[in-house]
């Protein structure tokens, strides 16, 4: 076991740079997508949305170094993404009850 | 604590093979697995607050679009920039520190404090521009016009507080690195601090990645 910090590093600065590039061009479209592409604000959001996860997917996997890390992040990252996910799914069921009994409500 | 006069500590991997115990306090994949399961608590956080945003936007769709028509947009795209590159400047200080180059590596890092500097400007800006308009919580406008309105900029000042407070920290933190960095403390060969401090950064920008269009570009 070594007192010192290990080099796990297997990004060097070209990567970083071109993945800076993509991460640019990627927010261009987000802002011009609205501008150019005019549409009703559901599919927008979901445009919106796939390019904001395209981004965050870059940004962990190269500048947080996640590709390529151990098993254990990907795992973590993983748990964290599903309990969100059961989260969102609890707030939906939710919702979507709450609107069948305000409907029920109304129809009686 | 270990002391020189003390027979060394031997732990074994699981081939067996024999290690000896050196520092606890410098443990590299510990420091980075904790501050994992710190930055897995903000991602609980800030979601949270996104399916809030959800929710209500599912209830109030028109409204919220409405009242994304009085972001500043051009203030939000110049801050989505500048929280890009402070990204880029942050990566490259852990990268030129790791190759020994000190130098380049405060450079870095002092640009990243300017980017982050101009970044709460800009939002400062942005948000007396706003609350000059009339859109602040209990404001006599902003209470005339419709629920949804109302949630949309109580939302919108809940997280991009909560964000403006996390670059505050994060300037605070880049601070104590230059200064750990000056003692030597902080080094090519004890970088741990640092790196976790470009995860932090990055986690700020991947915040604001999601927070650029669900408040700026919804119509």
């Amino acid at each position: 076991m070594s007192n010192t910090n290990e080099i796990t590093q297997k990004f060097s600065s070209s990567t970083y740079i071109k993945v800076f590039f993509i991460l640019t061009i990627l927010t261009g479209l987000t802002i011009l997508q609205p501008l150019m592409i005019h549409m009703n604000y559901a599919p927008t959001l979901k445009i919106q949305m796939l390019i904001a996860f395209t981004k965050i997917t870059l940004v962990v996997m190269y500048y947080m170094h996640i590709k390529g890390a151990s098993s254990i992040y990907k795992r973590m990252i993983f748990a964290a993404m599903l309990l969100v996910t059961v989260l969102a799914a609890f707030t939906m069921g939710d919702t979507y009850i709450r609107l069948l009994m305000h409907n029920d409500f109304f129809s009686n | 604590m270990a002391n020189a006069a003390v027979e060394p500590e031997i732990v074994y991997d699981k081939e067996g093979n024999a290690h000896e115990v050196v520092d606890f306090n410098n443990d590299y994949e510990g420091a980075k697995l904790g501050f994992w399961i710190f930055l897995l608590t903000e991602i609980m956080i800030f979601s949270s607050l996104f399916l809030v945003y959800g929710f209500y936007f599912d209830q109030n769709s028109s409204d919220f679009v409405q009242a994304s028509e009085h972001m500043n947009r051009l203030l939000g795209g110049i801050n989505t920039f500048v929280l890009l590159v402070s990204t880029l400047t942050m990566g490259l200080s852990v990268i030129s520190l790791k190759n020994n180059d000190v130098k380049k590596s405060t450079k870095y890092i002092w640009i990243t404090i300017v980017l982050a500097a101009i970044f709460l400007i800009i939002k400062y800006n942005e948000w007396m521009i706003e609350i000059g308009e009339g859109f602040y919580p209990s404001s006599p406008y902003l209470d005339s016009l419709g629920n949804g309105v109302k949630l949309f900029f109580g939302l919108y000042f809940t997280l991009t507080g909560l964000h403006g407070v996390h670059i505050i920290v994060g300037i605070g933190v880049m601070l104590w690195i230059l200064s750990k960095i000056k003692k030597g403390e902080i080094s090519s060969s004890n970088f741990v601090v640092l790196e976790n401090t470009a995860l932090y950064w990055d986690f700020v920008h991947i915040v604001w990645i999601i927070v650029f269009p669900i408040f700026y570009l919804i119509y």
